[in-house]
């Protein structure tokens, strides 16, 4: 009977090494799940502020960004608008553009990003920065990523296409008039 | 004695239970793990694409892009470009700007996406969409998403800041001359 003795802390032996490699397999896995469960909370998030912009609800801006967003539009803008700015251009767009709406056909979340293509379409009923209504709809495409850091939108950068958006508007590209 | 023999079943069970749970979270896991390195995978066919193309080789298009890819530029476009005709758009770019440099400021892959946002800089040398060259320097900004099938490019979406760049290259926006 003496040898089952021996077999005994063997087997628990060979029990905590599954135990281990469960554990730190599991602290893995646990990582991975809370970057999906974060993922999913900011698409949520960003997809509130697409329907708050269809909506014309400009609350947003204090509920879901931080008082540090900087909004770069090119991309590349050296300048950052702020979120009241921001704010403020959304709002020409909801004036110039009455019917003015933002579909969404793609979303990624990733990490901290959330990136979104979008196409806007609208018609020119009201004047727009200084360009007089024409009654002409436009459609354009674009992209908007944005960084999200506890539950707040800090970063945006977006590309749309504003030359195709003002060539809809009656407006073309010429050689820059020479100054006199 | 007696007693202790009946408790090897029970730590034997113990042991299995653990195993087993340990089999469907590890499967959980290595899913997770696979598509980090199918990202990362990913992740260095786009940095390849631009460095290739910075070093002026439009060739490396057919390389990374399958023969059926869909090419969207602007992204919403509803006609987009074949593989083609994406080598074409890629040269007439390096022919009007030879010494074109793109710098990746962001990049973020997920699942078979990935998303970029560039800046592309270079000096007008050569003809580009009719206009001569200004030998000006332009600096502009660019976020596509390509989707990856099986290491090939079979998507891409993407989104310049045209205006900016005509604007640079001595163009402006003026509203259209009525035809007489």
């Amino acid at each position: 009977m003496k040898k089952y003795f021996g077999v005994i802390p063997l087997v628990l032996l060979f029990c905590c090494s599954f135990a281990c490699q469960d554990r730190a397999a599991t602290a893995e896995l646990a990582k991975f799940k809370a970057q999906g469960a974060i993922e999913k909370q900011n698409e949520a998030l960003v997809r509130r502020v697409v329907e708050a912009l269809n909506a014309r609800d400009a609350g947003i801006y204090q509920e879901l960004y931080g008082p540090e967003y900087g909004w770069y539009f090119p991309s590349n803008n050296p300048k950052a608008l702020t979120r009241e700015e921001e704010a403020g251009f959304v709002k020409l767009l909801w004036d110039g553009f009455p019917d003015i709406h933002w579909e969404v056909p793609d979303v990624i979340a990733h990490g901290d990003w959330v990136i979104f293509r979008y196409v806007c379409r609208g018609t020119h009923t009201r004047e727009y920065q200084g360009l007089k209504p024409t009654g002409n709809k436009f459609e354009i495409g674009g992209f908007w990523l944005g960084r999200i850091t506890n539950g707040k939108i800090v970063e945006a950068r977006e590309d749309g296409d504003v030359l195709g958006w003002m060539q809809q508007l009656g407006m073309e590209l010429k050689p820059k008039a020479p100054t006199k | 004695m007696k007693k202790y023999l009946c408790a090897v079943p029970l730590v034997l069970l113990l042991c299995l239970s653990f195993a087993c749970q340990d089999k469907a979270a590890m499967a959980e896991l290595e899913k997770f793990r696979a598509q980090t390195k199918l990202e990362e995978q990913n992740l260095a066919l786009v940095k390849r694409l631009v460095e290739e193309e910075n070093k002026g080789n439009a060739e490396i298009v057919k390389e990374l892009y399958a023969p059926n890819v869909k090419s969207y530029y602007p992204s919403g476009s509803t006609a987009p470009l074949s593989q083609n005709d994406a080598v074409e758009l890629t040269k007439s770019y390096l022919d009007a700007f030879p010494d074109l440099n793109q710098t990746i400021e962001e990049l973020v892959a997920s699942g078979n996406k990935v998303t970029a946002r560039i800046n592309a800089k270079g000096t007008h040398k050569g003809d580009f969409q009719g206009i001569p060259a200004t030998g000006s320097q332009m600096s502009v900004s660019v976020i596509i998403i390509w989707h990856f099938q099986d290491g090939k490019i079979v998507e891409e979406r993407e989104e310049l800041d045209s205006l900016g760049m005509m604007m640079q290259l001595g163009m402006e926006l003026r509203p259209k001359e009525a035809k007489k």
